[in-house]
């Protein structure tokens, strides 16, 4: 580059480039997988009343999958993932929610989560509103731009003051399709 | 320069650039220095693979390479011979342990807390002593400061994506060197496992510094005031977390002549630093988080072993430290190698 014009100076950029996506080590296709109601697990982080929201989104599923299919597990952190977990939260999964991104630390570890077992599972990130930007933007830095995020609307950090049944219906709203689920439920 | 460098033009005049990095989403709010080719190169002068790649940052992916370490640290005020505690620095805190994407998106006004040991602290004059957290040092200030502007700049932490509610002054980062030729024990990195004549740096995140006032001469006072400073923070609802210990020389002599070393101090203060259940509202704990208890009992943290120990400061009985770790991170350490720039 030349020398910068007068009161002017050449300086560093100082944010480096952007990591390239490794396709050998996520061989995803860009492409949505296909989810099933084979079998369905919630993966609860207890934040923001997912507790709550997990019980409701099994009660309203069982309508149309027997319950024994679908299973809430409770992983309460926020911290990197653990690997020797993902087998295991992957098997018994035709579809893979997880959830609740209601905070930055915690909706980060979602997309993290998210990209080790979108190799396995379908999968989509539950999160509110206020983090829904936060999810996109680390799943696309993680090269998993198209998975699904199911947004929860929130005007405080507390979704379920709108109403577990109301919250667990919008989400079961948004995977309608990917589910294949008519109208009536079937 | 690297071909994975980019250079830019900028305003020269120290004010004018400031407000263009600010448009730019470069800043910290605080005044920068522009890192121009000659500034950078000279930070660089000795290390002979710039584009080392020291890791990959959150939530962007960005790609933090010593080149642009060395320009962020530039920016904030750096001398050349801080790039080795800037290398270790780095790879610390982007061990996973540290959870830096969390760190960097969290609602919480957490930030990294810093501890240097070891004969670099000497020489390039890292504050261990009195003033050690405020204007003791040039290099405690510039070094923390550069490595959380680095992080910010390279995983994209700006404020489109950090979610700190009100933020506060540990998101730039805090940096001591432990006041090792005062303090009564074996310093914090011979504790964990490194020779004495090795220079380390010890990460860990904290959510508040708390002021300790025991002007006291008994080990029991010293002991009281430090638990009641430990039962506030998030670490209480997870019962996890670093929590630190920050003890001046002389409160260390006090417990040390009362028998104390830094791993039964850590089990002491575990035990003192148990909340009564009763204590928080009747809702009990906050839904997003498990604690762990003992009896009627909420735990600090996991264990004791969890409790950091270290001296730094000045040689006085009164205002030693509490810093309250991050609930959702551990800590680590990495040897400094001044050779690194050979």
């Amino acid at each position: 580059m030349c020398d910068a014009l007068p009161g002017r100076v050449l300086v560093h950029d100082v944010c480096g480039i952007v990591a390239t996506h490794d396709p050998k080590i996520h061989p995803w296709d860009g492409h949505e997988r296909e989810w099933s109601l084979r079998g369905v697990l919630l993966v609860d982080n207890l934040i923001g009343g997912m507790r709550d929201i997990a019980r409701e989104l099994k009660d309203q599923l069982s309508a149309i999958v027997p319950e024994r299919r679908i299973h809430i597990r409770r992983l309460p952190h926020s911290q990197p993932f653990a690997g020797p977990e993902i087998e295991e939260l992957s098997l018994s999964a035709g579809s893979l929610l997880i959830g609740l991104g209601n905070c930055g630390a915690c909706t980060t570890w979602l997309c993290d989560l998210a990209d080790l077992i979108a190799d396995y599972a379908p999968v989509a990130v539950l999160a509110t509103e206020q983090f829904r930007d936060l999810a996109v933007s680390r799943l696309s830095a993680l090269g998993q731009a198209s998975l699904p995020i199911v947004t929860i609307p929130s005007q405080s950090l507390e979704p379920t003051s709108l109403g577990v049944g109301r919250v667990a219906a919008q989400i079961i709203e948004q995977r309608r399709e990917a589910w294949g689920i008519g109208e009536g439920g079937g | 320069m690297t071909e994975a460098s980019r250079v830019l033009e900028a305003p020269e005049a120290p004010d004018l650039f400031s407000a263009w990095a600010k448009e730019r989403g470069w800043s910290d709010g605080l005044p920068l220095i522009p890192p121009t080719r000659e500034r950078v190169a000279a930070m660089l002068a000795d290390y002979k693979v710039p584009e080392h790649v020291l890791g990959v940052v959150g939530p962007r992916g960005g790609v933090l390479s010593v080149e642009v370490l060395a320009a962020n640290a530039v920016m904030a005020g750096c001398d050349p011979d801080h790039l080795p505690l800037l290398i270790a620095g780095a790879k610390t805190l982007l061990d996973p342990r540290l959870n830096h994407v969390g760190l960097q998106c969290t609602t919480n006004p957490a930030g990294p807390l810093l501890v240097v040991n070891g004969p670099i602290r000497n020489e390039v004059a890292i504050g261990c002593g009195p003033n050690a957290l405020s204007s003791a040092s040039h290099g405690n200030a510039s070094i923390a400061r550069a490595l959380c502007l680095a992080l910010k700049n390279v995983g994209g932490g700006g404020s489109d994506v950090s979610h700190a509610v009100l933020g506060g002054p540990l998101k730039r980062g805090l940096l001591l060197g432990e006041n090792e030729e005062q303090s009564p024990w074996d310093p914090l990195h011979v504790r964990l496992g490194y020779e004495i004549t090795q220079s380390v740096l010890t990460a860990v995140n904290v959510e508040s510094v708390i002021n300790v006032p025991a002007p006291y001469t008994s080990a029991d006072g010293v002991l009281a005031m430090l638990a009641l400073a430990m039962q506030t923070g998030l670490n209480l609802h997870y019962s996890t977390g670093v929590l630190v210990v920050c003890l001046t020389p002389a409160h260390a002599r006090i417990l040390a002549t009362d028998g104390y070393r830094p791993d039964s101090l850590a089990e002491e203060v575990f035990q003192r630093a148990r909340v009564p259940i009763s204590a928080f509202p009747e809702e009990g704990n906050i839904q997003a988080a498990q604690w762990l208890t003992d009896g009627d009992f909420v735990l600090p943290t996991s264990d004791p072993t969890q409790i950091l120990i270290m001296v730094a400061g000045k040689d006085f009985a009164a205002h030693s430290t509490y810093f309250d770790g991050w609930a959702t991170s551990g800590m680590a350490s990495t040897r400094v190698l001044a050779q690194e720039t050979n």
